[in-house]
């Protein structure tokens, strides 16, 4: 077990009220959640999410205020720390993303899987300050 | 031998001692081994050789100035090296000791601030640490405060308890520090504790060869010799004594089963033979020499057989090349 530490990304997430997306949260649900800047912020090419990626049940959509461009779509969740993690390991493949790597840890999880142009994509999972899990979508980073 | 000469040898040892300290394996065959079984397992993070805050040091030397993990190397602050494995894998004890503390009592998977662990004390001074384990009550723990046990006992199995995104082991190496009156997390890596770099589990072999590959022709009632010689694939070395932990021969597909073929030099009847030489060190091949006798009617067998370290703990049957020997038994 280590400390418990959280990345400043983290503590600069706000919120995005509302429900998961379309008020589903089955791995099919689509992935509306996909983050878009805001009208106030610099405008940050993204890659979008392909619809229907997997969604952990009851996530929430929230949004960075972040420039990173790695950062493809980003959740929170109020589930135990390692049932993002579970999920994804069987979601991913059952929705066509091959898995080529699991990372889990202390204070973090990480999958490695195979988007649908063949690039490397991440899943990262880890805690917030209040007790609940941030989930990331982002293009794969060492 | 000429002082000159003998300075110019001199050196020559010396550098190659280097070489093989540098090496990190070969002089340390009692030192740490990896504390599980699966030698599948690679880690997801290793230790943070620097503990400030978004400064990370992995245990290849590089430095990443950031808060994020970096898979296979290290995220910020971590005191341990976690390993990826399935719930319920079994968990080994990396070096001989004392269990000096546990936790048993949080669920496998129960996520919070604890979870499930076995704390074991080292005759070296230093102790280690095995987190996230099942509960007592799902088998997590196969050991008790005061027991003593010895390298690759298996002591406990994987959960994800306590603090935990994902199942794995998080283990932990701790040495006294005296300006912190207190015992701190260091890195096994960077220590080079390992008994073979870069960390070997305690138990494992491949097969090399043995005196007949085919099929053995056995009357009914005599006696062959038989030879077998695998190589030490794993971390620790194998030896011919001592009450546990010899490296042994046993009967496999069932394991430990009553053999057919036992012969008088049998110390048991699912027990042919330990190795024959005192110590096989890792990378080393070691021989297995025992008799065959035709005791059951005449027909065509096969006998599976897999390696245990007696009392501990067996090999994986199918790193070893699934071995069998096929048996005709003649009139």
């Amino acid at each position: 077990m280590g400390r418990l530490t959280i990345p400043p990304l983290v503590l600069l997430l706000i919120l995005v009220g509302g429900c998961a997306t379309g008020g589903t949260s089955s791995p099919s649900s689509s992935a509306s959640s996909s983050i878009s800047s805001g009208p106030t912020r610099s405008a940050v090419v993204r890659t979008p999410l392909p619809s229907g990626f997997p969604v952990v049940p009851g996530a929430i959509p929230a949004s960075p205020q972040d420039s990173d461009p790695g950062l493809i779509a980003l959740w929170e969740s109020d589930q135990a720390g390692s049932a993002a993690y579970d999920f994804y390991v069987d979601a991913l493949p059952a929705a066509g993303y091959p898995i080529v790597g699991v990372y889990p840890g202390g204070e973090v999880a990480l999958i490695r899987f195979l988007a649908s142009d063949g690039q490397v994509w991440q899943i990262v999972v880890h805690g917030l300050a209040d007790g609940t899990v941030a989930i990331e979508v982002r293009l794969d980073r060492p | 031998m000429k002082p000159l000469a003998r300075g110019a040898a001199a050196s020559v040892l010396l550098q190659l001692a280097a070489i093989v300290m540098s090496s990190g394996s070969v002089l340390a065959t009692d030192d740490y081994t990896l504390p599980f079984y699966n030698p599948g397992v690679t880690m997801s993070y290793g230790v943070d050789r620097d503990r400030t805050l978004n400064r990370q040091l992995d245990w290849t030397g590089q430095v990443w100035y950031d808060g994020q993990p970096h898979y296979g190397r290290v995220y910020d602050q971590h005191t341990g090296v976690d390993y990826p494995m399935a719930v319920y894998s079994g968990i080994a004890a990396a070096k001989d000791g004392t269990v000096v503390d546990l936790q048993g009592g949080y669920g496998t998977t129960q996520f919070g601030s604890f979870g499930n662990f076995v704390k074991i004390q080292h005759a070296d001074g230093r102790q280690t640490l095995y987190y996230h384990l099942a509960s007592s009550a799902d088998g997590g723990i196969a050991t008790w405060v005061g027991a003593g046990v010895q390298a690759g006992q298996w002591i406990g199995r994987s959960g994800c308890s306590g603090l935990c995104y994902g199942a794995h082991l998080h283990f932990e190496m701790l040495a006294w520090s005296s300006a912190a009156n207190a015992f701190r997390p260091v890195d096994p890596l960077a220590e080079r504790r390992w008994t073979t770099w870069p960390g070997r589990v305690p138990f494992d072999a491949a097969y090399v060869r043995e005196s007949n590959p085919g099929t053995e022709y056995l009357r009914r009632g005599l006696t062959i010799l038989h030879w077998v010689d695998f190589r030490n694939t794993g971390g620790r070395a194998w030896r011919s004594w001592g009450a546990v932990g010899r490296t042994a021969l046993a009967t496999w597909n069932p394991a430990a089963h009553a053999s057919a073929f036992r012969a008088f030099d049998w110390p048991y009847a699912w027990l042919p033979t330990f190795v024959d030489a005192a110590s096989v060190p890792p990378d080393w091949v070691g021989r297995f020499t025992f008799g065959l006798t035709g005791s059951a009617a005449p027909g065509s067998y096969s006998e599976a057989f897999n390696l245990q370290a007696y009392g501990l703990s067996w090999f994986d049957y199918g790193r070893l090349g699934s071995y069998y020997i096929p048996i005709v038994v003649t009139p």
